[in-house]
């Protein structure tokens, strides 16, 4: 799903874009970020090329959403279809910035029946002002317990005030220069659902299923390299597809996680040779924010990334809000895992503690099956406590996640729906196809179809209906 | 459009009496600024939609190391509308920043007349045509 960088101005008229430019340049994020143009480019995070793009990036966007604001004000409510219709720009790009302008409130949505939906510019009395900075810092979000901690508004801050961990996320508010562009990429802050699944339904190289989204294909595979047979915990799938990327030359680095010192301490990796793969394998269930290294990987022109569903979600929508952003036009594939619970390595190991009477580090391997959570000891001893127990250990964004199989990913690997030792790898678009397809001929993966598709989506749902049941309420007045 | 800022004093006929503006029949409207540290790109682009062909803005300069001075904060507005408006096909300086040092109306009229040059490079306003 690409959206062209860069907007077709040529076409419209001259006082027209003069006009939607004008009214542009008064955009928070666009003025926060010139106002402090000195400071961020003495901090060194953005090279003056970086911040002069999404300076550029930022104005356009507006300056297109301000002229779209214009023409279609006191017109009749329209479809998706009718608005692209009327203007002369990439469709997609017509349809993230209309979703964009009813996320800030300008446009309202008209339900007409179940299939047509209709759009219309709000009118607004000429007293209306509108709020300054309008995004909050992302601490907000963290308050509410909304924060899924995937670490990318730390990549993004051009001055770094964010500090992230287990149980914090702390803003410095005298640094902090209220660009916003932590909360606009923040996927726990405005939903971009409706927008993104109005993009993906017009692909028509792609199917749709409710419980596992927009896909091309699905398998049931497993490894055929030894060393990754031995330590993978769902048939090492993931980091084989790291390999292939890697053995091929397709990326230049992949970033992944790794075991530490600590053994099941996570340590973020950005690994550029294949024999250091063999760290990586076998899955930690321990959070970590993965993205907040992607700052470092910006210096590699093609990046891999294995991420849980929040963080691929993260990446999507910095894709989109706005564009053109640093670091991630780097990162050419997303592999995505499956996730139903994440926890803190402190909260795990204080788990163990309580429910097992366990040290962490006497544990050689941890895994989720049917709803309970294994642990294997040095001993060779297997204990197991059901998910329900762990949840109060979990972050309390995974209980009203409903993205279990990362479905915005472009293939996305877990164990639900295949036997022990084969995971279920769905591709999401020709990218994850693309993958998938040259690992198998490289004799890297085996792959066989799915034993029964329809277990598969009657897991899921059962799976999402329990976590949906958790779901708590979120208090928007606190905001 | 000529834009100053709110500590530069000077006589509006300096520019007015300027032969360049003379014989071209070139008319020139004066605007003080708000004293609110910072150029309103608005402004800029406002004046273009209304058909003036170069922006002038003087603003005063201080000291190197007072942050607050009209002269640096106003630099990155001007380059910014600068590059605003080549982008959407303006040309590319319409909008000239002078730096005022309150004795030299010599380097005051220099500048004007720079400006004047470079609109001559990036030709009349083409919202006139438009």
């Amino acid at each position: 799903m690409e959206i062209e960088e860069n907007y077709n101005f040529e076409k419209i008229n001259l006082k027209k874009l003069l006009e939607a430019t004008c009214r542009a340049s008064n955009n928070f994020q666009f003025l926060s970020l010139l106002k402090a143009k000195e400071a961020i480019l003495k901090h060194g995070k953005y090279s003056k090329k970086e911040l002069e793009t999404i300076l550029n990036s930022l104005i356009d966007a507006e300056t297109a959403r301000k002229y779209f604001l214009k023409e279609l004000f006191q017109r009749e409510p329209l479809t998706l279809e009718e608005i692209i219709k009327i203007f002369d720009f990439d469709e997609n790009q017509i349809i993230r910035d209309i979703f964009y302008l009813k996320a800030q409130g300008y446009i309202d949505e008209i339900i007409e029946s179940q299939d047509v939906r209709k759009y219309k510019v709000k009118h607004l009395k000429d007293s209306f002002k509108p709020k300054v900075n309008y995004f909050e810092p992302v601490s907000k979000i963290n308050d509410l317990g909304n924060c899924c901690h995937c670490g990318l508004c730390l990549s993004l801050c051009p001055l770094d005030c964010i500090d992230l961990s287990t149980n914090y996320l702390y803003v410095d508010e005298e640094t902090c220069i209220k660009c916003g562009l932590c909360y606009s990429v923040c996927p726990q802050s405005f939903s971009f659902d409706e927008m993104y699944n109005s993009l993906k339904s017009r692909d028509s190289s792609v199917k749709e299923s409710k419980n596992f989204g927009y896909y091309n294909n699905i398998y049931s595979a497993t490894t055929s390299v030894d060393a990754f047979k031995e330590k993978g915990q769902h048939g090492g799938v993931a980091t084989t597809l790291l390999y292939y990327l890697l053995n091929k030359n397709l990326v230049d680095a992949v970033i992944t996680i790794k075991h530490s010192k600590s053994f099941w301490k996570p340590k973020i990796e950005i690994v550029e040779d294949k024999s250091e793969l063999y760290n990586t394998t076998g899955r930690i269930y321990s959070h970590s924010p993965i993205l907040s290294i992607l700052d470092k990987a910006k210096k590699y022109d093609r990046v891999a990334i294995v991420a849980l569903p929040c963080m691929i979600r993260a990446l999507v929508k910095a894709s989109f809000f706005p564009i053109k952003l640093p670091f991630f036009n780097n990162i050419k594939y997303k592999i995505g895992l499956f996730c139903i619970e994440s926890f803190s390595y402190e909260n795990i190991s204080q788990h163990l503690n309580e429910k097992f009477n366990i040290d962490i580090e006497e544990i050689t391997k941890m895994n989720i099956v049917k709803g309970r959570f294994f642990v294997t000891l040095d001993s060779g001893e297997i204990t197991s406590v059901s998910l329900t127990e762990c949840d109060p250990y979990g972050f309390n964004y995974c209980h009203y996640c409903g993205d279990i199989t990362s479905e915005m990913a472009d293939i996305s690997i877990g164990p639900i729906g295949s036997k022990v030792g084969w995971s279920t790898v769905i591709t999401r678009n020709k990218t994850g196809e693309d993958l998938f397809k040259g690992a198998v001929d490289q004799n890297l993966i085996e792959k066989t179809p799915l034993i029964d598709i329809n277990v598969f989506q009657t897991n899921l749902e059962k799976i999402n209906l329990e976590k949906k049941s958790k779901c708590i309420t979120v208090e928007l007045q606190k905001f | 459009m000529i834009f100053s800022s709110p500590e530069c004093k000077y006589e509006e006929n300096t520019f007015m009496e300027l032969k360049e503006l003379k014989e071209k029949h070139i008319s020139a409207k004066f605007t003080k600024l708000e004293n609110i540290g910072s150029l309103d790109l608005k402004l800029i682009f406002k004046s273009i939609y209304e058909g003036f062909d170069g922006i002038f803005v003087i603003a005063k300069y201080l000291d190197a190391d007072y942050m607050g001075h009209s002269y640096l904060s106003f630099q990155k507005y001007v380059d910014e509308a600068n590059r605003i408006l080549d982008k959407r096909g303006f040309g590319k300086e319409r909008a000239f920043l002078c730096k005022w040092d309150c004795l030299s109306v010599e380097n005051l009229i220099n500048d004007f007349r720079k400006l004047l040059e470079k609109i001559k490079i990036s030709g009349n306003n083409p919202i006139k045509l438009n």
